[in-house]
């Protein structure tokens, strides 16, 4: 640290009125109080939104590129800390605090298609801010886009000629664009669009804003600050050192510049030094009857598929739950039967509830036996958890219990005792961000999400910031299921499991703006019924998907070798 | 949320005699006495609200200058002020033996346990501000409690302030009046200054790696020049008057180098200003324990405290580094509490 560091203590008022006991009415003592905070409130020294987010981690490097852009920045910023350090934490700090402090109304984000109810979720969840979707759009576009104040935009339908006017036709006091590489191509709809709108204050939030060309900083960055680096000819010539744009051209100035409108936290600036983690799949081999009642129920589903008969809500869920246990198909086969009456159901459903011990179970049972490790176990059905729950008490395997439908008070008694007393957790969903529970250092993906984002939120429960020791990851699978194949790409195709958190969003990202991966497997699955067809088919996405990791790679390291370590907050 | 702006407001007003009532959550509507008002330099009946777009009113933002005016009308008031803490519930006085030995040991001697009483303890809340400046400036405030009869800082009073109808405001000062504070305002800055470091370390070390960037930057590029200048001597084989001016660049370029290394230094200097904003002393309601310390032939009395409100024998304070100790040693002499490590590094001393 550096060491011209001076600190002195000057005598004050207070101290003089302290040591001859002058004392005044608590009223007076509080109203000074009051007003010296609002003193620190209105330079940004402090947030005013800070007590109000007790539902995330706050880290330091975010507060202060919140403060940075506030302050310094005027609201104005390109977001680029390296994947997994919390760009969008810091984007909804920027914006809650604008709106805490009456400076914004109107709060407009444009995301990816597929982002779009992730970012209303984590501002309702995170930020107590409201937002309404194009998702969920009822009105026409016009109403739609002048009636509402705070909304969250697929930058696709945004850019629709049906929508584009109404986007640009009024003015926004906060826009944020989230992956806004999209953005580096000025002849794009995309940055048109990003350029019409009127608007005050804007973020735009990229871990790899430069992918390719130098030019494309140029793009980004005059749509923050027009006139930054001039006119795209000057910028060439002043910036640009080769021909193929990539290699800059005075970077030292270019910096300079770009420390200006830009923040970018990386992991070694930041100190986030996180353990290791291991992953390991468990492949289970089922017994027959269990063996035939997921091939039935594949069959029933596939013949449907075709058909068309069954929505894609009970046809996931179905397959789900065969995969789970044979209890939780059971349950959602029953509800089935009050919908259709079906002979094939009632056949599956007498299938499954003839079986009693499930393997997978069992399996878990061993693992948890031999296991010293405090752990968590992710099932996603409930009648599953209750009859894991069965068994690990007929087992003498102490645990607590957090479902999503418990109380708050519940949901915090389940952890402290699996903090203090027993070293099992069983959960059907992760939990608030809020909620420590680095204390644990192994997860069991007893049910596999087949959203890998989910996966990884799961893991990011445990593997962030405070977690000391190393962390294990078991993932349970039925051999031939669909979980094992999406296992065989996640895991042993692109590593999913080694990538930092944040990485796979990036990576799916690269696939394209329409790729949905649950909907891809899906399909393969059901389209794909012979087990050279379904290994050829998980193959080919397994390939792409490695080809969209090492893009990102590339790009990664392009940005790394261009921004430095130049522009921490 | 509440509106900590229009509240700010309304207390300065309420103290200050006037009166003012919350119309909705954005909006105080607010009556001044006639000399305030014109000390404001606003009207005596008016409405202050948060939201731009509220008709006739004041708006006020976390920017406003008229806080500043607010500030100016306390003129010497509210810098310390001092209250009693009610307490409803029974304060058992016996019974505290076990607790003693559980919660302190003195490694080397003994505790004994003597007579416990019901007795109020004072608590001094110090508010610390600290202005820090570098590249920048930032303002701050940091707070904590200092237990008036240990000394010791940072201790915790649980929530005992939770109700303001236990608090009683103690308008008569005598009952303070045997509190030396000077000696404890002496531990509270040390504290205060343990604390202030710990907060702005993140902006030190990111100070520190800037200048460590920069410093290198600038040293690079001059150095380059100075070595340009040599190669140029060195490959022209210059002589005399040419040489000279060279040479003589080459110093210019060094003391250039020299100036801009200074003010890269002076930009990244960072120095912290602090002092005591407001303190409030409270009296709370507690169990003194008296406890005898033996060491040897040494043998003296110290005061345990036990917190009714947070269940716990507080710890002691050791006597030579001020730091909260429940294991500590005796000295041989005067059976002083010594924590751990300053009495190992006596020891190996």
């Amino acid at each position: 640290m550096t060491d011209s560091y001076s600190f002195k203590f000057e005598d004050s008022l207070a101290s003089s009125a302290l040591k001859n006991h002058q004392f005044s009415s608590l009223e007076s003592y509080s109203a000074r109080l009051s007003l010296f905070n609002l003193s620190i409130l209105a330079d940004y020294d402090q947030l005013v939104c800070l007590p109000e987010l007790y539902n995330i981690d706050k880290h330091w490097y975010q507060i202060e590129t919140a403060k940075k852009v506030i302050k310094q920045f005027g609201g104005r910023a390109m977001l680029s800390d390296e994947v997994g350090l919390g760009k969008t934490i810091e984007a909804g700090m920027i914006c809650k605090e604008y709106l805490l402090r009456n400076q914004i109304k109107s709060l407009l984000v444009l995301t990816p298609a597929t982002l779009v109810s992730q970012w209303q979720q984590e501002l309702q969840e995170k930020f107590n801010i409201t937002t309404v979707t194009t998702d969920s759009r009822q009105e026409t576009p016009s109403e739609f886009w002048n009636s509402h104040n705070r909304i969250v935009a697929s930058i696709n339908t945004a850019k629709h000629s049906t929508h584009f006017n109404h986007v640009t036709g009024r003015s926004w006091d906060m826009v944020v664009v989230d992956e806004a590489h999209h953005l580096k191509n000025r002849r794009t709809l995309n940055w048109k669009l990003v350029d019409a709108i009127k608007k005050r204050f804007i973020l735009m939030l990229s871990a790899t804003p430069v992918q390719n060309h130098l030019v494309e900083l140029f793009n980004l960055l005059t749509l923050l600050k027009p006139g930054l680096l001039k006119t795209e000819i000057q910028f060439k010539k002043e910036y640009v050192g080769s021909k193929d744009g990539r290699v800059p051209k005075n970077p030292e100035k270019l910096r300079q510049l770009m420390r200006e409108v830009m923040v970018r936290n990386t992991r070694s600036v930041v100190d986030v030094k996180l353990p290791k983690r291991f992953a390991s799949t468990i492949t289970v081999e089922p017994t027959e009857a269990e063996k035939e009642l997921y091939q039935a129920i594949n069959e029933y589903l596939r013949s449907h598929s075709k058909e068309k008969t069954i929505d894609k809500l009970t046809r996931n869920n179905l397959l789900m739950r065969a995969g789970s246990s044979p209890v939780a198909l059971l349950n959602s086969l029953e509800k089935l039967s009050e919908r259709f009456n079906d002979s094939q159901i009632l056949f599956l459903k007498k299938r499954a509830s003839s079986i009693k011990q499930f393997e997978k179970t069992r399996m878990l049972v061993e693992l948890l036996k031999k296991s010293n490790k405090k752990t968590l176990v992710f099932i996603n059905s409930l009648p599953t958890q209750n009859y894991i729950s069965e068994c690990l008490q007929a087992n003498g395997i102490k645990h607590s219990q957090f479902r999503g439908d418990m109380s708050l008070k519940a949901k915090d008694s389940a952890i402290e005792a699996f903090r203090e007393e027993v070293p099992v957790m069983l959960a059907t969903e992760t939990g608030g961000e809020g909620r420590n529970l680095q204390f644990a250092n192994a997860i069991v993906n007893y049910d596999l999400p087949w959203n890998p984002m989910k996966i990884e939120q799961r893991i990011g429960r445990l593997h962030r910031i405070g977690q000391t020791q190393d962390v294990f990851i078991f993932n349970f699978c039925i051999a031939n299921s669909i979980e094992e194949y999406i296992l065989k790409v996640l895991h042993d195709k692109i590593n999913m499991f080694e990538l930092v958190v944040g990485e796979i969003e990036t990576i799916l990202g690269n696939m394209g703006d329409e790729f949905d991966f649950e909907e891809m497997v899906i399909d393969l699955w059901l389209g794909n019924e012979r087990k050279d067809e379904l290994d050829n088919a998980f193959d080919s996405l397994g390939g792409q998907l490695l080809d969209a990791k090492h893009s990102y790679q590339k790009v990664q390291e392009f940005d790394e070798n261009l921004f430095g370590e130049d522009l921490e907050a | 949320m509440k509106n900590q702006l229009l509240d700010a407001i309304n207390q300065v007003i309420s103290l200050k005699s006037g009166v003012a009532e919350y119309t909705n959550n954005d909006t105080l509507e607010a009556l001044l006495p006639v000399d305030i008002a014109r000390s404001l330099d606003i009207s005596d009946s008016l409405s202050f609200s948060t939201r731009a777009d509220t008709p006739d009113s004041y708006f006020v933002t976390y920017n406003s200058e008229i806080f500043g005016r607010f500030s100016n009308l306390l003129d010497y008031q509210g810098y310390a002020a001092a209250l009693s803490i009610k307490y409803d519930g029974y304060l058992k006085t016996t019974g505290f033996e076990k607790k003693i030995s559980d919660t302190l040991c003195a490694q080397n001697g003994l505790i004994r346990v003597g007579k416990s009483f019901a007795a109020p303890t004072p608590y001094i809340l110090c508010n610390f501000s600290y202005t820090a400046s570098a590249d920048e400036k930032r303002l701050g405030m940091i707070s904590f409690f200092i237990n008036g009869l240990t000394g010791i800082p940072g201790v915790e009073i649980g929530d005992a302030l939770s109700w303001k109808s236990d608090q009683v405001c103690l308008k008569d000062a005598s009952t303070l009046g045997h509190i030396n504070f000077e000696p404890l305002l002496n531990t509270a800055q040390s504290y205060a200054s343990k604390l202030i470091d710990t907060e702005i370390t993140p902006w030190r070390k990111s100070l520190s790696r800037k200048l460590g960037r920069d410093e290198e930057r600038i040293k690079n590029y001059y150095n380059t020049i100075i070595s340009e200048i040599k190669a140029k001597i060195k490959k022209k084989k210059l002589e005399g008057e040419a040489k000279e001016k060279e040479l003589a660049r080459s110093r210019a370029t060094q003391m250039e180098l020299k100036r801009k290394l200074t003010d890269l230094y002076e930009r990244y200097d960072l120095s912290v200003t602090a002092q005591l904003h407001s303190s409030l002393v409270i009296l709370l309601p507690t169990v003194h324990i008296e406890c005898e310390l033996i060491r040897k032939k040494a043998r003296r009395s110290a005061m345990a405290i036990w917190n009714p409100y947070l269940k716990v024998i507080e710890p002691l304070r050791c006597e030579e580094s001020n730091i909260p100790v429940t294991n500590f040693y005796l000295s041989d002499q005067e059976a002083k509490i010594i924590s751990p490590e300053v009495w190992l590094s006596k020891v190996a001393d």
